[in-house]
This record gives structure tokens, sequence and C-alpha cells, in this order.
């Protein structure tokens, strides 16, 4: 499926801080991440990494309870845990910062829908592939001018998932590739509605965001073979081998010739990986049937209103509280921060005019994306790997604290110079006439902008699910993808972004309304 | 409470361009003297000086017994002029009101933080200040509900909570009406009486003759001529008193 990594931010950065820190050269692991099975041994606990955006029937949440995670390799990495003697964990992180979150220690293995290829050896370790599958094409039904052959792509738009072997297969065959960062079924729905004339992407995908749907049809034949493996940290080669031999366990006992029966995902390709031992004539595809019957079909929106959504509010209940505290924490650190900045700028001597200055100037200027990712993946490099929420609080704090820094430059400087000079004359130090004389007034003029910061602080919040965290809007993107629905549940969302931003506007009007009080200058 | 200047010299941080150029001065205790000359004569410059809002060059300023001399830092300027913190106030051009505080409040802020007085002290203190000044019912209201003349009253009150010995006053009638300029002389007296040296800084003649004891003409930086307003004006020796006269 959505292959190799895409040459995002995330890669650039951690090459460009790999090749001015390189403390550790190859091994890809930061210093005093232990061997995966030493890890999992000691906590009896297997954690592995996957992106229930990425969606069904990989990774995904029930459509009909989405506070259960389920999926063809869920069920795999219980049975992989099992015969590790260990529990299985998922750790949500972004797909495609999944190998670098591996390498950071975040999790033992990723196990999602990772392509096989040679590139991928050079920053990870890779497992026997556990299933393959084909490339398949999709395209309108009954669209007569519709390419149905790799020669007939040539030019045409066709979409799929960035950096995967789809992509690069499109890529050679001239077409015009579009690609999505989103959940499949935004593919999917896109060829319905014309805007993409075919859809080349992995076959589970396919059969379960292409095939079911009636307005679509699936080009017979294979455009492409994919093999997926589990990924370890470099240089763990005892790992690898452990994992390479459960999984031939479970290849030879049948347990996964089962599995993919029971998602309806087992195909030819898989059977000769796997020895051609075909599952149980007695295995129903279960899993697949529960799929089809939960999204087939779309819901009127009052029923799902009244049976589905309810199931939800307590993912988005979750997602709100890590937004909300995430923000708390962040604007917290940026008030305070932002103070010692500003003060600096204003009043200190030189050096410190210039490092404020400067800090401010970094901070504004670049992307909070490319902060927060060299706080998380970049730190490690240097020996210092930090909790996804202090890394997530740090960035948006820091960043945000340059924003407040320059709030409260305008109100310092809203206030005439010659109140501090009044305040002197009087004998009170520079000290005391700011917080007595400058700083209130100053204060009325910053803390409007401030609340706003804040609201914006809630919404760029979301950045931090590349570090792991599930907030709201990773939450929505998330359930949208399982549940195929992204009008409705959108709304809840905004719903629960507005719960959360609406007392601060208040809060900011009584705030200006009450020191506006006694302020007009009329002298 | 006689304030003494001697040989006072400053320049210009930016420019180097010398403001105060030697500029002595004595002023006896309780009298009122006015400051005249043309703009860039040195006036303005003068006191800051004196408030220490401006560090000077060379020279020193007398207050009362305690001595500051010219010559140091910025910074060291101002810590000097901590000694005299409360013993020289000013009254800006402009009045500089603190508008988030009330009219009590705006005086009593510097006696409780400076002093460290308890604040039932301070309060008594600027009522009765107010009280003297006619602003009695004022001191719950804000600067922003009062008049020019209402104003600058808060703004000597505000400095007479210090318990100055010295009281400047930076252009005192130029943001007021006509009609309320006796109101100045009045209380540049009332103020007199009580043995406090004022020093005003105009371009308002008739203001300096009424009230002023003694006239300091500036030109380039130095005194051009002194004396009582009679002498002075009776006898415009200088070219810049002649000129102020003549209103050129």
């Amino acid at each position: 499926m959505k292959m190799w990594l895409k040459a995002g931010v995330l890669l650039l950065f951690l090459q460009l801080l790999a090749a001015t820190a390189r403390a550790t050269p190859a091994e890809g692991a930061p210093p005093g991440v232990p061997g995966a099975m030493r890890a999992i041994h000691d906590k009896g606990e297997m954690r592995w990494g996957g992106d229930s955006q990425g969606g069904a029937p990989y990774v995904f949440q029930d459509p009909m309870d989405p506070n259960h995670l389920i999926g063809f390799e869920v069920d795999l990495a219980e049975a992989l845990a099992k015969r590790l003697s260990a529990r299985a964990r998922p750790v949500q992180g972004q797909w495609d910062g999944l190998l670098e979150l591996l390498a950071r220690g975040d999790f033992e293995v990723a196990l999602n829908g990772i392509e096989i290829a040679d590139e991928k050896r050079r920053i990870c370790e890779l497992s026997r592939p556990y299933y393959a599958a084909a490339e398949k094409l999709t395209v309108r039904r009954g669209d007569a001018s519709a390419p149905r052959s790799l020669e007939a792509v040539k030019g045409r738009r066709v979409g799929t998932l960035p950096g995967s072997l789809a992509a690069r297969i499109l890529e050679r065959a001239g077409a015009e590739v579009k690609t999505y960062d989103g959940g499949q079924n935004d593919i999917y729905d896109d060829l319905r509605i014309g805007r993409t004339d075919a859809v080349l992407l992995d076959d589970p995908i396919t059969r379960y965001y292409g095939a079911i749907d009636p307005a679509l049809e699936v080009v017979p034949g294979s455009f492409g073979e994919i093999a997926y493996g589990v990924a370890l940290r470099k240089g763990d080669v005892e790992a690898t081998a452990a994992v390479d031999r459960a999984l031939g366990e479970l290849a030879a006992d049948g347990t996964l010739a089962r599995l993919y029966a029971r998602w309806g995902l087992w195909n030819d390709e898989t059977a000769k990986l796997l020895g051609g031992a075909a599952p149980a004539s007695d295995v129903t595809p279960d899993a697949y049937d529960a799929w089809r019957a939960a999204v087939g079909k779309p819901l009127p929106f009052w029923t799902r209103v009244r049976e589905r959504y309810p199931a939800t509010l307590p993912v988005f209940a979750r997602g709100a509280a890590m937004t909300l505290a995430i923000s708390l924490a962040s604007m917290a650190l940026a008030v305070a921060l932002g103070l010692v900045v500003a003060l600096g700028r204003a009043y200190g001597p030189w050096p410190v005019k210039w490092l404020a200055t400067g800090y401010i100037e970094l901070f504004r200027g670049t992307p909070l994306l490319i902060q927060l990712t060299m706080v998380y993946f970049g730190l490690p490099e240097l020996g210092l790997t930090l909790h996804p929420f202090v890394a997530g609080w740090l960035a948006l704090g820091l960043n945000y604290a340059a924003a407040e820094a320059e709030n409260y430059r305008a109100g310092l400087s809203s206030v005439p110079a010659g109140q501090l000079d009044a305040a002197r004359t009087l004998g009170l130090t520079t000290w005391q006439a700011l917080r007595h004389v400058v700083g209130p007034q100053a204060a009325r003029v910053a803390i409007p902008p401030a609340t706003n910061d804040f609201i914006a602080l809630l919404k760029d919040s979301s950045l931090v699910s590349v570090v792991t965290l599930t907030e709201l809007t990773k939450s929505y993107v998330n359930l949208a993808s399982s549940m195929r629905d992204h009008l409705g549940l959108g709304a809840l969302v905004a719903l629960f972004y507005l719960l959360l931003s609406l007392p601060f506007a208040r809060f900011a009007r009584w705030v200006e309304g009450r020191m506006g009080q006694h302020l007009r200058r009329a002298a | 409470m006689s304030i003494r200047i001697v040989e006072m010299e400053k320049s210009h941080p930016g420019t180097g361009a010398p403001a105060l150029r030697g500029l002595s001065m004595d002023i006896a205790g309780g009298q009122v003297a006015a400051v005249l000359g043309r703009s860039g004569a040195g006036k303005t410059t003068l006191l800051r000086c004196l408030v220490g809002l401006d560090a000077f060059d060379r020279g020193s300023i007398e207050v009362d017994g305690v001595t500051i001399h010219g010559g140091g830092s910025e910074r060291e300027g101002r810590l000097a002029t901590a000694k005299l913190a409360g013993k020289i106030g000013l009254v800006f051009q402009s009045f500089e009101l603190f508008p988030h505080l009330s009219v009590l409040d705006n005086c009593t802020l510097a006696p409780i933080q400076v002093k460290g007085e308890h604040r039932s002290v301070s309060e008594a203190r600027a009522r009765r200040l107010l009280e003297q000044l006619g602003l009695g019912d004022k001191e719950k209201a804000y600067p922003e509900a009062l008049s020019g003349g209402q104003k600058q009253r808060v703004a000597i009150a505000r400095a007479l909570s210090m318990e100055p010995r010295v009281l400047l006053y930076d252009e005192p009638t130029s943001a007021l009406d006509p009609s309320l300029k006796q109101e100045v002389g009045r209380t540049l007296r009332t103020i007199a009486a009580t043995g406090i040296t004022q020093v005003i800084v105009t371009h308002d003649i008739p203001v300096a003759r009424d009230a002023a004891d003694l006239i300091f003409v500036l030109d380039k930086g130095r005194v051009a001529q002194s004396g009582s307003p009679a002498e002075v004006f009776g006898r415009p020796d200088h070219p810049a008193t002649a000129a102020l006269l003549s209103g050129a």
C-alpha cells in the first residue's frame, strides 16, 4: 500500500541533523534504546506502531464502536506478540513517520502495510514478508474512456498514496499522479466524482474501499506485486530473527491463512508466499462482512446521529482533553517566556536585546512543524529523547512565546514614554514603574491578541499528532476514515473546537472591557 | 531648601552638540524662579538633568545639603539622583497622570512603593494635598474625567506627595485656557508659602512676571541674564532677553 517514506520535511530534517551531529552513525537507534527483544521481555509488552488514519483493513477504529482498534494487522500484531510471550500494545504514529518513530524508540516494531523495499533497509531492518498482494486499478463503472491498462494511464489523472509502489508504477507509465495524505476513502471519492480517471492501489485497499462502491469497477489483472514486512530498528538482528521465526510459525500452523481469510484478504500471491497452505474451508470472511455491513451503504444522517455518533463521543472527548491540556500548558509557557523575551528586548543591555530579537525572528519565521520535528526527532540524535507530550508542549510553547513577546512589545510601546519618565521622577525604580505604571497599561493592549493567539494555539495543537499524540483533529481524521463519514463527523469535531474556544473568546472580551474602563487617554 | 547649580555641562547624547555650557543658578528656599529662553536654549535639558532623567557631563547640583556631581554614565546618573528621589519633583507639560489609577492612587503610588509608607499615611497626606488644591471631591475620579486645570493640580499633588524640597514645572500654562493662567500663579504662591523652592520653565512672559521672584534667561546653554522681574524686564541688556520681550 502507501509505501516508502514520503520525502517530506521529517526525513529531510532528520538527514540534515544526522549530517551535522552523527553521534550514532548507521545504527539508527538513539543512544540508550535497548534491543527490542530485551524491551519486549522486560515489559511483557510489544509496542507496535501503526496509523489508524490509514484505515481498513490494516489498523482502524471499529466503525460500530470507534473506541476499539481493529484490522488484520491488529490481529497479526496480537498473534505475533503472543509468539514472543508478550501482550501487543498499539502506538499511534503518523504513517509516513513510522520509521523515524521506530528509530527513536517509541515502539519496538512498526507494522502497518510497510512495503519491503531495498532503499528502506538503510534505515531499518525488515522481517520476512507476511502478506503479498497485487496492485489493482479501479475506474468508474460504465466509463467508456476509462484507462484499463498500464499503457492507457499515460497522461491521465490517477489517484494513489504518496511514496507507494503504485505511485512509482504510475510515474513510470507517464500518468498524471495525484497523491493523498488523508484516508483512502478520499481517493475513491475523488474518482467517483470525476476528479481523477482511475485509482491504482494495493489489493486490500481496493477490496475495502473500491470494490464495495457500486459506482466503481475494479479492472481485472495485476499491475504489480507488493509484499509487507515488519520493520525493526536498524542493526537489531536478534529481534529481526525472532520476528522472522514467529512469522514462520504463524504461517506454518495456519494462523496467517485463517486471519487473512476472516478479513477477506486471501489471494494467490499470499498463498504462494506462505507455501500454498490454504485456509480451512470453514473460515468465513466475518470481519470483511462486518465492515461491509457497517460502511458499505451510507446511512441517512439522522440514523448516523442516533446510532453511530454516541459511540464517537468518548473518542472526541479524549481528543479534546489532549488538545486542551497541551494548549493550556503551552500557553502558560508562552506567556511566561514571552514576557521575559519582551522585557529583555525592551529594557535589557544590548546582548540581551540582540538575543531576544533573534529568538523572536527565528521562531516566528520558521514553520512550527519543523520546530516540532526537530525537537521530537532531532534531539534524540543528540541524546535527548523527550516524551511526546513534553516535546509537543515545548515546541508549541517556544513558538508561541515569540508571538506573545511581540504582543507585549506592542503593549509596551503603546504606553507613552512620558509615563515611565513620570514614574521615575517620583522615585520609582524601572521595575516598579513596569509593574505599577507601564505594565497595567500595556496589558490592555496585549491581552486581546494574546487571547486570539490562544485560540490559534488550540488549532495549531493539531500538529502534535505527528509526535504520536492523538488530539481532536487526529481523532476526527481517524474516525472519518474508518467510518467513511467526513461531513457529519466534521460538524461534530467543529462543535468540540467551538466548545473549547468560545469560553476563551468570551473571557477576552470580559478582560478587555474590565481593563479598558479607565484607560482612554484624554490628556 | 535652596537649590544651587554650578557650572553644569551637558552635550546631546546623539549629536554631541553642547546643550548646557557651564550653566549656574542659585535659588533660595521658598522662591519661585522662572526660566525663560527660546527653543533650544537648554530649558528642557536642564529640567531632565535636574530630575535625573538624563545624566549631565560636568558640574554639580546641590539640594538641601545633598550634592550630585556630573560625569557618570546614564545609569550612575540615575543612581545618583536616587539620592535626591523625592527631593526634586517635576510637573510635566502633558501632566503624565497614570490613566489606570484614580486621583488618590496617583498620589499614593510613589510614597507607598518608594518610601514604603503605610497606605493610610499616604492617603491621609494625599487627601490633605488634594483638599488644599481644591480637588477634595475628585479623589475617586480617574484622570480621563478631569479638565486640564484639574489634571495639572493632580500632577502637582502627586509630586508634592513625595514631599519634595524643589518642584519643577515644564511649561505649566501651555496646556491651559487663558482664563486658568491666573489660577496657576495662585497655586505657585500657595506652595511657595510652605517653603518649597519652585522653578518654572516657560515661554509665558506674563506668568513669569506675575508669579516669579527671580528670572533666568537662558541662551545657548548658559544664563544670559538674571535678576528680579523688574530688573530683567526693565533693562533687557542681553539680546536674548530683548528678543524674548519683542516676541521675536
